[in-house]
């Protein structure tokens, strides 16, 4: 009996769970895929559409602006990401496992810089920036992303590395290898589920983001949240367009949270339980 | 007589050496960006900028500091609507979560699939979960409005993000709905932490489903609440592009957050000095509130 009941409010759980996610994502999808007076008969008579049009998205696509957007988020997501695995995997591994002076120190310094709210330095940032000429470029954006991410990497990759069992990198130590290649050759492999945990966890901050860039860029460098963000100021009576847009501007990141959701999981929840 | 160098010594000079040529990429940035900057800001808060292009400053010793605590009649306001913010925030989203959970917390078929089901609403931009929940609550066409009005449950259209009742809480809702599935994949991972054969001794004592929960489970999750709790404190004081995106701040001010107020002082008034101050003041406010982070991790214990 006492199992049933267990199992009856699981069900309903997972039900309820899926309506929770899914009813808000289906209703931004079933308005970019129709008409803008189906949109409106839909909200107001609750008159369901009567066919898939294709017109906003293809607007959407069309519009200059928002593949501008677009192709800037890939660009400065991407190569945060990069950033974000080359930094973050030396340090975390320097952390892990080298003995050096000040080690304790030197990791309290980066995981107190964590705790620095983005908005305590965006001045700064901003006039940093256009003191270096680089004001509404990607780079801009991208270093203050990766600054920005930078310790969590450390702390995400430490863990992991410490992970791994010191017999491994011994022995490639023993057979002649110097401690870099060890480390590339031996540790690296073993560590890649977090460096694809740190990749895809960088680059959806990254492409989430929405003060650094508002800030850093004006034309050429925005990137698709601030496209969006200006996009809901001026545009919101254009439902079908904005959605579509919306809906094309969180694809790669939920794909990407689809696909590797399980290395995500494992590494953002390794914080919360204490081994 | 010759002194030769231990092989251990050497070993260790190396190895140091090894050690920070490794960390340094990761410190430049760091130093860069994080700490420099918000050494800069510091002195920032001091002066009152009288052009931005090119930057001309003036120093005005404490008057910022002096404003926010002694003048702005907006500075308690939003510090209040912050804490709200945060407040029902944690408190709503961590009996959601773990109520969800505890029901999740048992061995079913497409455990794993449900799981990355629930990091999607985490993985959606703010911006784009801002702007589906603005359209979704519009006045106008929202869904919201017509569901809520054929089911008899509104007489007639609510402006939920244009009224002052129910502009803040409309906020609250949509942050919750982001965050609740992420708390409880946090807490699920702790629960299932929790030892089989102490919830089977409680059984066997003859505990019914709340005292063991009481007894056995709770005190076991205190590490992981308090994590989630914290964290979910923090991330919801720094709240920003949802109420960007959703209301700047309006209406009459009652959505205007901590972060949003600083960056309408500093971008929109193009006031750097008094907005350095008062970013200032929330980072602070962060800090303390993470230290009682770094408490919880004992971070001492990992070396």
């Amino acid at each position: 009996m006492r199992f049933r009941a267990r199992r009856l409010v699981l069900w309903i759980t997972i039900i309820l769970l899926l309506l929770y996610v899914g009813g808000p994502l289906g209703y931004l999808v079933t308005s970019s895929l129709i008409t803008d007076k189906e949109i409106m008969l839909l909200g107001d008579k609750l008159q369901p559409p009567s066919g898939i049009y294709w017109g906003n998205i293809q607007k959407a696509l069309s519009s200059e602006w928002f593949t501008l957007g677009l192709f800037n988020s890939v660009v400065i997501s991407l190569f945060s990401a990069m950033l974000c695995v080359l930094a973050g995997s030396v340090a975390g591994y320097a952390f892990a496992r080298v003995r050096f002076p000040r080690k304790r120190e030197w990791f309290a310094v980066l995981l107190v810089t964590q705790t620095l709210p983005g908005m305590a330095m965006i001045i700064p940032i901003f006039l940093f920036f256009r003191g270096l000429g680089l004001f509404d470029t990607q780079l801009a954006v991208v270093l203050a992303e990766v600054g920005f991410i930078i310790p969590y990497a450390v702390w995400l990759l430490f863990s992991f590395f410490r992970l791994v069992p010191p017999d491994i990198e011994e022995a490639a130590l023993v057979d002649g290898c110097g401690r870099l290649e060890a480390f590339v050759r031996v540790i690296l492999p073993v560590a890649k589920p977090g460096l694809m945990a740190v990749a895809v966890y960088a680059f959806m901050l990254s492409w989430g983001d929405l003060l650094f860039p508002l800030v850093l860029t004006t034309t050429r460098a925005k990137t698709i949240s601030v496209v969006i963000s200006e996009g809901v100021g001026q545009q919101m009576v254009l439902y079908g367009y904005m959605s579509a847009q919306a809906l094309l501007s969180l694809l790669p990141p939920v794909i990407l949270a689809i696909v590797f959701g399980r290395y995500l999981i494992t590494g953002l929840t390794a914080g919360a339980v204490k081994g | 007589m010759i002194r030769r160098k231990s092989p251990r010594r050497y070993f260790r000079v190396s190895e140091g050496f090894f050690g920070y040529s490794l960390i340094l990429p990761a410190l430049i940035f760091v130093g860069l960006l994080k700490i420099y900057s918000t050494a800069w800001s510091l002195f920032l808060s001091f002066e009152e900028v009288e052009s931005v292009s090119p930057l001309v400053t003036k120093q005005v010793g404490a008057a910022n500091w002096y404003e926010i605590f002694f003048k702005d009649a907006l500075f308690m306001p939003v510090l209040k609507t912050t804490m709200y913010y945060s407040t029902v925030c944690v408190v709503v989203g961590l009996l959601l979560s773990l109520g969800i959970a505890l029901a999740l917390n048992e061995q079913f078929r497409g455990q794993g699939a449900l799981r990355v089901f629930l990091i999607i609403p985490w993985a959606i931009p703010s911006v784009t979960n801002g702007y589906v929940w603005r359209w979704m609550l519009s006045a106008q066409y929202g869904i919201i409005n017509g569901v809520l009005y054929h089911l008899g449950l509104i007489r007639e259209y609510v402006n939920w993000l244009g009224t002052v009742d129910t502009a803040l809480n409309s906020l609250v809702f949509v942050q919750i709905w982001k965050d609740v599935p992420f708390m409880t994949l946090l807490l699920l991972a702790g629960l299932q932490t929790v030892p089989g054969e102490l919830q089977d001794a409680a059984r066997v004592d003859g505990a019914n489903v709340w005292q063991s929960f009481r007894n056995v489970t709770l005190p076991w999750m205190k590490t992981t609440i308090s994590f989630v709790m914290i964290i979910e404190f923090i991330e919801t004081f720094k709240a920003f592009d949802v109420v960007y995106v959703m209301t700047r701040g309006g209406p009459f001010d009652t959505t205007l957050v901590f972060y949003m107020y600083v960056y309408r002082v500093s971008f929109s008034y193009i006031n750097f000095g008094y907005g350095s101050a008062l970013a200032y003041t929330l980072a602070i406010i962060i800090l303390c509130l993470s230290l009682v982070y770094v408490k919880i991790l004992r971070t001492g214990e990992l070396f």
